[in-house]
């Protein structure tokens, strides 16, 4: 348009706006006269002008607001933020700006999120959002992202939340649609999560790619619960919700309403149900690579939402089985009530679908290519009959032909199908998910079994057991379910079984005859003895050797002897040579025979992994970090080392590349993830392609059972007092009977909680990344004494029942922890750590204090750890500890004769009864009374194979409250493709 | 503290009024600066609504940098002429460098709302407008000069026609035209995209 003519134009069009609107046609089309391009161009500006809204001034606002977020963003780089120190920017999302960062504290990576301003201008918003947050975070569940903490510093509030290593599923799947299976693995994980939230009462409402992470390994996180809610109060609270106000402030999330419920796009309430449609359109949009409703604008994709079904999913996706297609459907219906009803059913079906399917490749690939059956009629029948609900579809089909060559042609032609869809990767879609592995589980005995080893060929495994009594060694077919029992003629307990390399001879830990390692041959003939002492044993590659440690715990954090050395054996003379000269246990042998690998303790705690030459040298250190690390086991190849480690939360598989010959590390550990919540003790077949571990699941909860103590027995069955995922234990009761507080511990976090003594009332005392254990009322039942290592090391500290008045009480150079009140309130006996006990009066500060130490025990080598004060004042009773090997009994302390006593030669955890005389004490999952004047002692309770973690008393004593401490742990089978 | 600084650029304005290119090249960076800074002030005290104007921002900064006592109304129109041509040029150099990252996907302004309030228009791209206010300017340099400072100073239509020395009506009637423009250009943009 030449300026002359944009003139002409902005004169009509100015005056013709000065008209009123009815009369402004007529004045342009008098004016423009003949001139139809003239008067094309000024209706069409006033026809824009009438459209156009204040959206030009918005979007400068908004571009404004957005770069100096950025700008915020770069200056946080590079600083710190609370204890966390910003290494870079990871992205942004609706609610805040994400980094990368290092906790300092902890020395471990996380995500730090810092959440909008307009999120955290309400206090309660924040308070409702934080309890939410921890809720969520508390049910610990692998597939939601951990949050550590939400704090402000300034004006500016965070979040600090576990590191994912990986993309959101947004991303992942913005290269097109997914497999088969890289769909059905990513939904059941969600699933998971959201039952998980959903049982605690938590709707995410808010489920959409972008909340998703997917980690390298193929491990989904879901994101973000409460964040949605949140946000959404604050627009609630502070928009009207009147369309034409959103429209201009430019302050509005960034949001998609394609995943939106249809009750949440009319503004109803929402319950679960809703995250059920989101997770449908997501397993739509997985499968399918498009969405199922899409349209131009938002009020389109939203008119869509309520009103049309989406083009069905075969339509889209022919691959897709119709299993799936079913089950999309159901999340998708638009009436509720119609759809799942809760999450957990649609898990349910997801994961039969996936069975189905593999069971499926499983047959396939077993199968001859051509003619002939490849099961008997038999088998094919099991696996039917063992087929769930979403089997049952596809095979109700089938049995319409009822036949069974037309059934087994059938399960071949789904087996085809199956086998096309889990191995071609549509062109678009990205690598490998979950690198190929499969898992699966091998046993299934009652009880715990620990020790896998499969044999070199991979065919067959060994175990420990303990389904017949006594812990005895077990020889099963990978794929086979019957174990043969190698040790029934032993009747003491034999385990950790390992296979010689030629597979010929299993040496193993057995206790018969004072304890050691013995070999017997492979199908558990002629057992000899090698040595007198030693736990884990691993042979040398050339079988001539066999290592072992002085101490193999099956839950290293439950060591026995702190200071074990690793020693190697010769199988043929029985001499023996000391490899490690530090703590170490675990060793395993590197597979050309140079170097030694194991789990070392660093100070106190820190459990990290170390190599060392196996002809001798220095130690060459693999890990140093926080996380417990432990069972390391070398590649086959030797260019791995596996071990199983905390580090990204739960104990789980990791490996590191490591140089055989030097113990080099090569690189950063990387996660195998496991869907295990709990990984130990791991073994490899030779070819490396098989892999067994033990899956454990372990849990601690709060029990009571009525006790007489006249006639010193227990009254009726233990009932719950407490049902959760995280471990609580060493219950310790009020005075007035009415609270038990108790340690809790999750893969994150210790923490001291209380609740009343009928399991109402539950609530947190500390929160936060310190260790807080021990937690002891005070005698009038205002103070609650623990032991912490908040201050940088382990002291003890104070609490208010409420949660209030946290305070440091001693300030030592060495390790105290365990605080017992003195009957009176006026003193605490604490353990020292290397020495005895020491008395402190609770009126002083530290400065005043002298702490009085009780003297030494008859063994120099033996100390008194606390337990318990006697009621009467007079008497402290504990057990007996030693630097080296395990607690040696029951053992009183007379504060007047100032002489001890030792009642028994095991046990642990003594408490007084209200008599002052007698004390109970637990041993290996059995509960027992001892009159301390005579000695004599009886069971009172068995919880065994579990076991007990602390008890407590009211003063009439006529209740027992105690932790029960359960462990499940089967044998796994990782498979690499 | 400020004393130095705000003689310099109320230096650097009569300098510009003046004619002075170099003085000009001297004002972008300090004004930028300043804008920046009171921007991060402004998201530091988190209020409520904490949507960044740029009109507080421009006038703050003409407050804070320009000394009142000696400068006249031109120096004061020379300040929001340069203030608004800095916040174009950096809103634009910030969302030509995002453009990427912000086109494709199923993004629309919403609010997370359960209410699902949410906006009909697609979201302006700022480098389109830019690019549009451009051609604009080629055409019909006043109006394109209304726009950028309405837009992008944040100036009301009197503060517009202060600045411009035209008077209020004149900028309402630019300015309505110039929306009315810009929104068809913008529009056909967008179809041309599809």
């Amino acid at each position: 348009m030449t300026p002359e003519r944009w003139q002409q134009v902005k004169q009509i069009f100015q005056s013709a706006l000065e008209r009123k609107p009815a009369e402004r046609s007529a004045f342009v089309a008098q004016v423009c006269g003949h001139d139809a391009v003239l008067r094309s161009e000024v209706e069409s500006l006033i026809s824009s002008h009438d459209q156009a809204g204040d959206s030009f001034e918005a979007v400068a606002a908004e571009a404004a607001t957005e770069m100096l977020a950025d700008d915020r963003a770069g200056r946080i780089v590079g600083n710190q933020i609370g204890h966390y120190q910003v290494l870079s920017r990871i992205g942004r999302g609706g609610m805040g700006e994400v980094f990368l960062a290092e906790d300092t504290i902890l020395g471990r990576r996380v995500a730090v999120k810092l959440l909008r301003g307009e999120f955290t201008t309400n206090e309660e918003r924040l308070r409702r959002f934080r309890q939410e947050a921890r809720a969520v975070s508390a049910l610990n569940h692998p597939n939601i992202l951990t949050i550590y903490e939400i704090s402000q510093e300034d004006s500016l509030h965070f979040m600090a939340t576990e590191y994912v290593d990986g993309e959101t599923l947004h991303q992942f799947i913005s290269g097109g649609r997914l497999t088969l299976s890289q769909t059905l693995d990513v939904a059941i994980q969600v699933a998971s999560a959201l039952a998980a939230a959903h049982q605690a009462g938590i709707i995410h409402r808010d489920i959409k790619p972008e909340n998703i992470m997917v980690r390298t390994d193929g491990y989904a996180k879901v994101l973000d619960f409460g964040l949605a809610k949140l946000a959404e109060i604050k627009a609630v609270d502070t928009v009207a919700p009147t369309l034409p106000n959103i429209e201009t402030e430019p302050g509005v999330v960034m949001g998609t309403v394609s995943y939106m419920s249809p009750e949440q796009a009319r503004g109803l309430v929402v319950d679960a149900r809703t995250d059920i449609w989101s997770l449908g359109v997501m397993i739509y949009e997985m499968a399918a690579g498009r969405q199922p409703f899409e349209g131009e604008t938002a009020s389109d994709v939203i008119s869509l939402i309520l009103q049309k079904e989406p083009v069905p999913l075969a339509q889209v996706a022919p691959e897709v089985p119709a299993e799936l297609e079913r089950i999309v459907r159901k999340a998708l219906r638009k009436d509720k009530e119609e759809r799942y009803q809760s999450v957990k059913d649609l898990s349910i079906d997801l994961r039969s679908l996936k069975k189905e399917l593999e069971r499926e490749a499983e047959i396939e690939r077993s199968a001859p290519p051509m003619g002939g059956s490849p099961l008997s009629s038999e088998q094919s029948a099991a696996v039917i009959a063992s087929s769930t609900s979403s089997a049952e579809y596809i095979v109700t089909e089938i049995r319409q032909h009822k036949r069974w060559a037309a059934l087994i042609l059938g399960l071949m032609i789904i087996t085809a199908v199956a086998l096309y869809v889990l191995s071609n990767r549509s062109p678009s879609t990205k690598g490998p998910l979950l690198r190929n592995a499969a898992f699966t589980q091998l046993t299934d005995q009652a009880g715990p079994e620990y020790f896998p080893s499969l044999s070199p060929d991979g065919k067959s495994f060994l175990y420990a057991g303990s389904a017949s009594g006594n812990w005895d060694i077990y020889l099963q077919r990978v794929g086979g379910r019957n174990p043969i029992n190698l040790t029934k003629e032993s009747s003491a307990d034999d385990t950790q079984p390992t296979f010689s390399p030629d597979g010929e001879f299993i040496a193993f830990r057995s206790e018969r005859d004072g304890g050691g390692i013995f070999v017997m041959g492979a199908t558990g003939e002629s057992a000899k003895r090698l040595t007198n002492f030693g736990f884990n044993p691993a042979w040398s590659p050339d079988g001539k050797d066999i290592i072992c440690a002085d101490d193999g715990p099956i839950d290293t954090a439950s060591r026995q002897n702190p200071n074990s050395r690793v020693w190697i054996v010769n199988v043929a003379s029985g001499e023996k040579r000391q490899v490690t000269k530090e703590d170490s246990i675990q060793p395993n042998w590197s597979p050309h025979g140079y170097r030694i690998a194991y789990q070392g303790r660093r100070r106190l705690a820190q459990r990290d992994i170390w190599t060392i030459p196996a002809d001798g040298g220095e130690p060459v250190e693999v890990t140093n970090d926080p996380a417990m690390d432990g069972s390391p086991v070398w590649s086959p190849d030797g260019n791995y080392l596996y071990f199983v480690s905390d580090r990204a939360g739960s104990m789980n598989l990791w490996r590191v590349p490591i140089e055989e010959t030097t113990g080099k590390v090569l690189g950063s550990p990387e996660a195998i993830t496991t869907p295990s919540p709990y990984v130990s003790q791991v073994s490899f077949s030779r070819d490396g392609r098989r892999l067994a571990y033990v899956h454990a699941v372990r849990s601690a909860n709060l029990q009571r059972v009525t006790f007489d103590p006249a006639k010193e027995t227990v009254v009726g069955e233990p009932v719950w007092i407490t049902q959760g995922s995280r471990l609580a234990l060493v219950p310790h009761l009020s005075p007035d009977g009415e609270w038990l507080a108790f340690d809790t511990q999750t893969d994150k976090q210790e923490d001291i909680y209380v609740v009343r003594h009928d399991g109402t009332g539950l609530h947190q005392l500390t929160d936060d990344p310190y260790k807080d254990r021990g937690a002891r009322w005070s005698p009038d039942g205002k103070r609650i004494a623990f032991f912490s290592d908040r201050s940088g090391k382990w002291e003890i500290w104070m609490i208010n029942p409420d949660g209030s008045g946290l305070q440091q009480i001693t300030y030592t150079t060495a390790t105290v922890i365990n605080p017992i009140w003195s009957p009176d309130g006026t003193r605490i006996v604490y353990r020292n750590a290397g020495s005895n006990p020491s008395i402190i009066e609770v009126s002083k500060s530290w400065q005043e204090q002298t702490p009085q130490t009780l003297p030494a025990m008859s063994s120099p080598a033996a100390r008194l750890y606390a337990w318990s004060w006697s009621p009467d004042g007079r008497i402290i009773a504990g057990y007996e500890e030693h630097s080296v090997g395990p607690p040696s009994g029951i053992d009183i302390y007379s504060l007047e004769s100032q002489k001890y006593d030792q009642l028994t030669d095991f046990g642990s955890s003594p408490a007084w009864l209200s008599d002052s005389r007698r004390l109970l004490f637990h041993h290996q999952g059995k509960l027992y009374i001892i009159d301390s004047q005579s000695s004599k002692f009886h069971e009172v309770l068995s919880v065994a194979p579990h076991e007990f973690r602390g008890f407590t008393l009211p003063r009439d004593d006529r209740l027992i409250y105690f932790s029960l401490f359960t462990t499940d742990a089967d044998i796994w089978l990782m498979t690499l493709e | 503290m400020a004393a130095p600084l705000s003689k310099g650029v109320t230096e650097l304005l009569v300098d510009c009024t003046n004619g002075d290119h170099e003085a000009l090249d001297k004002l972008i960076p300090v004004v930028y600066e300043e804008l920046h800074r009171l921007a991060s002030h402004y998201l530091r005290r988190e209020r409520a609504n904490h949507t960044l104007q740029t009109t507080a921002l421009v006038h703050e900064a003409y407050l804070r940098l320009v000394d009142q006592k000696n400068s006249n109304w031109q120096n004061r129109a020379q300040f929001f002429g340069v203030a608004a041509q800095m916040m174009r040029r950096i809103l634009v150099d910030y969302a030509r460098s995002h453009r990427a990252s912000k086109r494709g996907g199923s993004y629309h302004r919403i609010s997370l709302s359960e209410g699902a309030i949410l906006s009909e228009d697609r979201d302006t791209d700022l480098t389109e407008l830019d690019e549009v206010l451009e051609r604009l300017a080629t055409i019909d340099p006043q109006q394109s000069r209304v726009v950028e400072l309405r837009i992008f100073g944040g100036l009301t239509v009197e503060e517009t026609a202060e600045v411009m020395g035209i008077s209020s009506r004149t900028v309402k009637r630019e300015w309505s035209m110039a929306r009315a423009w810009l929104h068809q250009q913008i529009k056909k943009t967008a179809k041309k995209d599809e």
